[in-house]
């Protein structure tokens, strides 16, 4: 069973601070869509403990990356991008929606909710 | 003169001779070094975490199971044992060892299969053949156990859905000690060979700090010095069997080379043990058609490293959500880190040295 | 035998292979590879598996189409020289098999290029591999019959 408490949105990179400097390990980000809102789940390790904090957004809203603190997550934050189209603030590396997609896929593919609109391409093969 | 510092951009796949997996990577180089690198994934994207709005519960088992071929009873077991915890019910105990001795055997073939590639990667042809034919044995276990060679699909909901009966075990365990004679084997040639120490000695170093902080998991990390292993959390019936993650401490390709080669020994040795212990009984227990509201965790290690799946359900038939975390998926960052500063003929050995599976990474 | 009969001969008898993974889950992949190795033993039909899509004449490709590599496989296809011959191997070459329904797929590879074997099996044995091998040089033969290439080679 996952327990996590709720956090506000300014706070993502405190708690991720925090975190990294008692020598948390990142697991992943977990994107869920609930109703007309996005609730990204954190979810760190020590010990084979997992600790878990998450965030409700709105989809216009864009959430602070912690891919400064730990670099495992840019990976993870692209990833969601892409497939919710949720947006981040200052990634390390910015995929801009290429990571896994091309450039004729379906766009944020794993959200009913649509936020982003690519110009070019449609699915239709 | 011809300014030789000036930079310049190789294309590193997505169809090259090294992998046969297609990845891209986009290399920056200066002279000889690699400067940056700049990964570009999805030739293997499918979408599968999206399926599950599409297969009810029981029939998604088949689908994670296609997420891999290498590790697919792996990924069938942590996503059954997931559900198992949504719905509450404990799987008989019989299968539960059965579930430990296919994922041992998928281990010992996948790191033989990982030892021939990078063989190849460095040109040592030969040693190739040799880690591919003695993981054909195998491959024979699994076919006569299970009843196909690579994607063996014997998890469900529930438990297990065919057993070993003992005179098959008995043969299993004269096969083994074959595989186990060979494996020593290779493990002299790891160990005193000069071409595999000129190659992998040095490279793609992982310190201790930067591997844990990275995010790092399986053999890359304890190549490391970090002992993490989810086996020791004591899923499936890892409990009651008696063994310890094996460690390297210098965090170079060389080291990660020599615990999977260990795990290897520790795998045989854990199959053994699996079926001295094995307990008489039922394979399945049956389960409601329903799933409860509510969420899952399960972390199974794999050959790569620790593979999460998070679920989700809200009731019915279909899952709600399934997130899988892949350990190639978690290795990423540390190869972002690896590449830069070094050289350009070590790509494929760097590549190589945390074991991607690519078609794990995109799902 | 006359030296037309003897290019022919040996064109049919040592095709090189090149492989690509479209989005396969890599049970086809390690198959192919098996196919290499000493139990099976590809290389005795004259088959090397090559890196280059220049030096090959048959293609053998895993796994479904999916929005980005389309391009990849069709520019592959289009860089191997005339005769060439494509070989699907698994069900997910042919039509998709389990991932037919996932957002991102196409389906099977006949969608992008033309296909000459399918090799049924989820994933295919080696065995089978081997036949539809066999079958796709004896097909490769027939092309290049039909192209009078021998003729060319003599002039």
């Amino acid at each position: 069973m996952i327990t996590s408490r709720e956090v506000k949105l300014e706070e993502i990179e405190k708690e991720a601070k925090y975190y990294y400097n008692n020598g948390y390990r990142f697991v992943t980000e977990t994107c869920l869509e609930e109703e007309s809102k996005f609730r990204i789940i954190y979810t760190f390790e020590k010990g084979y403990q997992l600790y878990s904090f998450h965030v409700y957004i709105s989809p216009t809203e864009e959430v602070p990356s912690i891919s400064k603190i730990y670099f495992a997550a840019l990976p993870v934050e692209n990833e969601i991008h892409e497939m919710f189209g949720v947006k981040f603030k200052n990634l390390v590396l910015d995929f801009q929606g290429l990571l896994f997609l091309g450039e004729y896929a379906p766009i944020s593919p794993q959200a009913s909710i649509e936020i982003m609109r690519r110009s070019k391409g449609d699915k239709n093969e | 003169m011809i300014r030789m510092s000036e930079k310049s951009t190789i294309p590193f796949g997505p169809q090259h001779p090294v992998l046969p997996e297609p990845i891209h990577l986009k290399l920056i180089i200066e002279d000889e070094k690699v400067v940056e690198a700049y990964p570009a994934f999805g030739f293997v994207h499918r979408g599968l975490e999206m399926l599950v709005k599409k297969k009810d519960f029981n029939q998604m088992v088949y689908v994670v199971d296609h997420i891999c071929g290498i590790c697919s009873a792996m990924h069938g077991q942590a996503y059954c044992q997931a559900v198992e915890e949504l719905i509450g019910i404990d799987v008989p105990e019989r299968a539960k060892y059965l579930r430990v001795i296919w994922a041992e055997l998928h281990r010992i073939h996948s790191h033989l299969l990982w030892f021939g590639l990078l063989a190849d990667a460095f040109g040592f042809e030969n040693l190739f053949m040799l880690s591919w034919r003695i993981r054909e044995k195998i491959m024979d276990i699994l076919e006569a156990t299970a009843g196909n060679r690579v994607i063996i699909s014997v998890n469900v909901v529930g438990g297990v859905r065919r057993d070993i009966d003992s005179e098959q075990a008995r043969w299993l365990l004269d096969e083994l000690k074959e595989v186990e004679k060979s494996i020593k084997e290779l493990d002299k040639i790891m160990r005193n060979n000069y071409t595999i120490k000129q190659r992998t000695v040095g490279i793609g170093v992982l310190t201790k700090e930067e591997a844990y902080m990275l995010g790092t998991v399986g053999p890359v990390l304890r190549g490391s010095g970090v002992p993490i292993d989810m086996r020791t959390t004591g899923y499936a019936a890892y409990k009651d069997l008696d063994f310890e993650p094996i460690v390297e401490k210098d965090g170079d390709t060389y080291a990660r080379t020599i615990v999977r080669v260990r795990e290897m020994f520790q795998s045989i040795d854990l199959v053994r043990q699996a079926i001295s212990k094995i307990p008489e009984g039922e394979l399945n227990v049956k389960i409601k058609p329903n799933l409860p509201a509510g969420e899952a965790i399960s972390r199974v290690e794999q050959p790569r490293g620790e593979v999460f799946y998070y679920i989700k359900s809200n009731g019915g038939k279909y899952l709600d959500r399934l997130r899988i975390r892949t350990p190639t998926f978690a290795n990423l960052a540390s190869l972002l880190h690896m590449l830069p500063g070094s050289t350009l003929a070590d790509v494929p050995v760097l590549v190589l040295t945390i074991d991607p599976c690519i078609s794990c990474t995109e799902r | 035998m006359g030296l037309k009969e003897f290019i022919e001969k040996s064109f049919k008898k040592s095709p090189w292979v090149l492989h690509y993974n479209c989005s396969s889950c890599n049970g086809c992949d390690i198959e192919i590879l098996a196919c290499m190795t000493p139990l099976y033993d590809m290389e005795r039909f004259g088959m090397v598996n090559v890196g280059n899509p220049k030096h090959a004449d048959i293609l053998v490709v895993t796994g479904t189409v999916n929005t980005k590599n389309k391009e990849v496989l069709k520019n592959i296809y289009d860089q191997m020289p005339d005769p060439k011959v494509v070989v699907a191997v698994g069900v997910c070459a042919a039509t998709g098999g389990v991932f037919r329904e996932a957002y991102n797929v196409l389906g099977g590879i006949d969608k992008v290029i033309p296909v000459d074997v399918y090799v049924p099996g989820c994933p295919a044995k080696p065995e089978a591999i081997i036949d539809g091998l066999y079958k796709a040089a004896e097909i490769l033969k027939e092309k290049y019959e039909k192209m009078g290439k021998a003729e060319e080679v003599l002039k």
